[in-house]
C-alpha cells in the first residue's frame, strides 16, 4: 500500500514559517501511522521529528493531528483513516494550543501548568490520620477508574476550542482530574476544590463543543466531568457568577413558560454587572431595528401546566429524598 | 420521492430571535412537499442547559415532547443542531435503558404521556441529504447557485459525540457541502466548520466567544466565502447577530452573510429572498443575492 503523507515541518530554532513536506510510504495494509512516521525518518528523512515510545496507546507520547483532529499515531490504522476520510493523503501536524518545538513534537508546559493548577494530588483531613494505610471500597475506586485513566497525552487540550479561545482557560484534562480528585472519598477538600474550580476560566470557560470526548483515547470524557464540577459548584449555592445565573434563570424560565424567554435571560445571566448590561445595547437595538427582537410579551406555551407538573413531581421528589437522609442522620 | 411527514419541533430560537428560519423550514417543507405538523404544546429541549443542572428534569420534559411526536405516529424533525443534539442523547438513553424509561414516564404520567421508546428524530438537514437526497434536490434546483463559494458551519451538536450522533463521521462531514454542490454551489472546507461558534460561553466569557466566532468567519472570509450556512440557529446567533461586535472587538472587517441552511436550501428552490426574511439578518446578504443576480 503506498500512503501519501504531508507533514507539517518547523523548527523553532532556526524557521520562521513551518513547510508542509509530502512523503510516500510503502506500508502494509495494517500499518499505523506511527509505522509510516518510522519509515520515514529511517529511510527518507532523518530529520523528522515526534515523540514515541510504547506503540501500545498506554504512554500518550505520540499524540499528533491527523487531518485536522488529534490521535495517537501509534492506534490509527492509516488505510482505516484514509478510508473515513475519502482523501488519497494523510495531513500531519503538531497539536494545536501548545507551541511547537520541532515538526511533531510540542511544548507540554501549557498542558503541565494547567494540570498543577488544580492541585492534582490528595489533600486528606490531618487531624484524622488512619492507624493504617487510607483505605477506598471497590465502588469508590470504581468510580474514579475511568477518569484516572488518562495518559496525559494532551490530545484534549489541543482539540479544546474553549481553550484556544482563552488561553487562561485550564481546560479539560486538568478538570477532568479535577473532579476525579474532588471526588476521591481520601480527600478532605471537596468544597473547597468545588469553589476553586468554580472560579474565572474554570469550569465556566468550556464552551461544550464535545472535541475532548470525541477524541480522548481512552475515553476520559472530560467535558462530562466539567459539567458535574458546575453542578457540585450551584449545589454548594456559588452561583454568584454568569454562568449559574443563566443556568438558573433557562431552568426558570422553561418553568414559567415552556420556552426560553432569549430577552429576559441575558439581563438575567449578566446580573448586576452595569457596564456588561450597557455592552449588550447595540445588539438588542440591531435585532429591533432587524424585527427579529423577540417579542416583550414572552407568552406561556398552551399546556404549561403539563410542565409546570413536572417542575412539581420532581421537586416533591427531591424534597422527599431531603427529608429521608435528614432522618437517616443519627 | 417517498411521502414525508414529520412532527415539527422548532425549537425557542426559530420562534425568538431568528423567526426567519422558522419562515424557511416551512417554505422548504412547501416546496418539497414535506408534511410538518407542529409541536405547539413542546417545551423546550432544555439545550444542554438543563441536564447539567437536574438530568431527570431534561429527560422527564424530551420524554414528554418525544411522548408527543410518538403518539402522533410520526418521527419527529428538528432545524437546530443544538435541539438535535440533546433529543439524540435524551432518546437514545430512554430508548436504551427500560427502568429508567419507566421512572421518567412515572414523571410525565400524570398529565397522561408515556413514551414507549418508537421516536426518531431527525434534523432537516439530514432529511435533506438523506431521505430526499442530494439527486432529488438537484432535480429540484430552478435556481442554481452558481458561482457561489459557500462555507459551512455545522454546530458542535449536530456531531459530537459520535457515540450518540451517528449519521456521518464527525472529523469528515459532508452531508451540508454535498448539498452545496447539489444546489450548484461550491463548498469550501476549511477546519473552522467543525468547530465551535463560541454562542454557549457568550454570557460567561464574552471575549473568548468574540474569539471563537470571530476566527471562524475570518478563516472562512480569507478562503473567498461569498456567505457561510449553518443547520443550527444558535450559531446564527453568535456568528451573524453579534458578528458587528465581534468585527469590532477584533478589529477587523469580517461582512460575512450568514444564511440558514432552510434559507438556503429555499433560495436554490426558487423562494424569494423577501419571503425568506433574508432582510432581517444583522449582517447585509445584498452583495450575495446580487451575485444570484437577485
Amino acid at each position: 500500500m503506498k500512503v501519501k503523507l504531508k507533514i507539517r515541518k518547523y523548527d523553532s530554532k532556526q524557521d520562521t514559517l513551518p513547510m508542509y513536506t509530502s512523503y510516500a510510504v510503502d506500508a502494509p495494509e495494517t500499518a499505523t501511522l506511527l509505522d509510516c512516521l518510522d519509515t520515514v525518518k529511517w529511510h527518507q528523512d532523518a530529520t523528522l521529528t515526534y515523540r514515541r515510545n510504547c506503540k501500545n496507546s498506554i504512554c500518550g507520547s505520540c499524540a499528533m493531528n491527523v487531518n485536522g483532529h488529534p490521535v495517537l499515531a501509534c492506534e490509527t490504522h492509516v488505510k482505516k483513516e484514509l478510508a473515513i476520510s475519502k482523501r488519497d493523503e494523510l495531513v500531519i501536524e503538531p497539536l494545536g494550543n501548545m507551541p511547537v518545538i520541532r515538526d511533531l513534537v510540542v511544548d507540554m508546559g501549557p498542558f503541565w501548568d494547567a494540570l498543577l493548577a488544580v492541585e492534582p494530588w490528595l489533600q486528606p483531613d490531618e487531624s484524622k490520620v488512619p492507624e493504617k494505610e487510607y483505605r477506598q471500597s471497590k465502588a469508590e475506586v470504581r468510580m474514579l477508574e475511568k477518569v484516572s485513566g488518562c495518559i496525559m497525552c494532551g490530545a484534549c487540550f489541543g482539540a479544546c476550542n474553549g481553550r484556544e479561545a482563552e488561553e487562561k482557560f485550564l481546560g479539560p484534562a486538568a478538570l477532568a482530574r479535577a473532579w476525579r480528585y474532588t471526588m476521591d472519598s481520601r480527600d478532605a477538600k471537596q468544597k473547597e476544590r468545588v469553589a476553586m474550580y468554580n472560579e474565572p476560566h474554570g469550569t465556566w470557560d468550556c464552551t461544550h463543543c464535545f472535541f475532548c470526548v470525541e477524541v480522548c483515547p481512552v475515553h476520559v470524557a472530560p467535558m462530562d466531568q466539567i459539567l458535574k464540577l458546575r453542578k457540585m459548584a450551584m449545589d454548594d449555592g456559588l452561583t454568584d457568577n454568569p454562568g449559574a445565573r443563566h443556568h438558573i434563570g433557562f431552568e426558570k424560565s422553561i418553568e414559567k413558560s415552556g420556552w426560553l424567554d432569549e430577552v429576559k435571560l441575558p439581563v438575567v445571566s449578566i446580573g448586576l454587572d452595569v457596564l456588561e448590561q450597557l455592552r449588550m445595547v447595540p445588539l438588542g437595538l440591531r435585532l429591533l431595528v432587524k424585527g427579529k427582537m423577540p417579542h416583550i410579551r414572552h407568552a406561556p406555551i398552551e399546556k404549561i401546566s403539563e410542565v409546570q407538573d413536572i417542575y412539581a413531581s420532581l421537586l416533591k421528589e427531591a424534597q422527599q429524598k431531603k427529608a429521608q437522609a435528614r432522618e437517616a442522620r443519627p | 420521492m417517498k411521502q414525508l411527514k414529520f412532527a415539527y419541533f422548532p425549537g425557542c430560537v426559530s420562534k425568538g430571535a431568528c423567526k426567519e428560519l422558522y419562515d424557511s423550514t416551512a417554505i422548504v417543507a412547501r416546496l418539497l412537499g414535506i408534511e410538518l405538523v407542529e409541536l405547539k404544546n413542546a417545551s423546550c429541549c432544555g439545550a444542554g442547559v438543563i441536564e447539567e443542572k437536574n438530568q431527570k428534569l431534561a429527560d422527564s420534559l424530551n420524554a414528554r415532547n418525544l411522548a408527543m411526536a410518538e403518539s402522533m405516529g410520526l418521527p419527529m424533525l428538528t432545524h437546530c443542531s443544538t435541539c438535535q443534539g440533546v433529543f439524540s442523547k435524551a432518546n437514545k438513553k430512554l430508548k436504551e435503558n427500560p427502568d429508567y424509561r419507566a421512572t421518567i414516564n412515572n414523571i410525565i404520567g400524570h398529565d397522561g404521556y408515556s413514551y414507549q421508546g418508537t421516536t426518531d428524530v431527525r434534523h432537516l438537514l439530514w432529511v435533506l441529504a438523506q431521505d430526499v437526497g442530494v439527486d432529488e434536490l438537484k432535480r429540484r434546483v430552478v435556481r442554481p447557485l452558481k458561482g457561489l463559494k459557500l462555507t459551512a458551519f455545522y454546530g458542535c451538536y449536530l456531531l459530537r459525540p459520535s457515540s450518540t450522533m451517528k449519521f456521518e463521521n464527525p472529523h469528515y462531514p459532508t452531508s451540508m457541502e454535498d448539498i452545496f454542490t447539489a444546489l450548484g454551489a461550491e463548498p469550501i472546507f476549511y477546519p473552522g466548520r467543525l468547530k465551535c461558534c463560541g454562542f454557549p460561553i457568550s454570557m460567561m466569557n464574552r471575549e473568548a466567544s468574540f474569539r471563537m466566532a470571530g476566527g471562524n468567519l475570518l478563516e472562512a472570509k480569507g478562503l473567498g466565502a461569498d456567505a457561510m450556512v449553518t443547520p443550527c440557529p444558535l450559531c446564527h446567533l453568535n456568528l451573524d447577530s453579534r458578528q458587528p461586535e465581534v468585527a469590532g472587538f477584533l478589529k477587523q472587517k469580517i461582512d460575512l452573510p450568514v444564511l440558514h441552511l432552510s434559507q438556503l436550501v429555499a433560495l436554490a428552490l426558487g423562494a424569494s429572498p423577501k419571503e425568506l426574511k433574508m432582510e432581517r439578518h444583522i449582517v447585509d446578504t445584498t452583495p450575495f443575492l446580487h451575485k444570484l443576480g437577485l
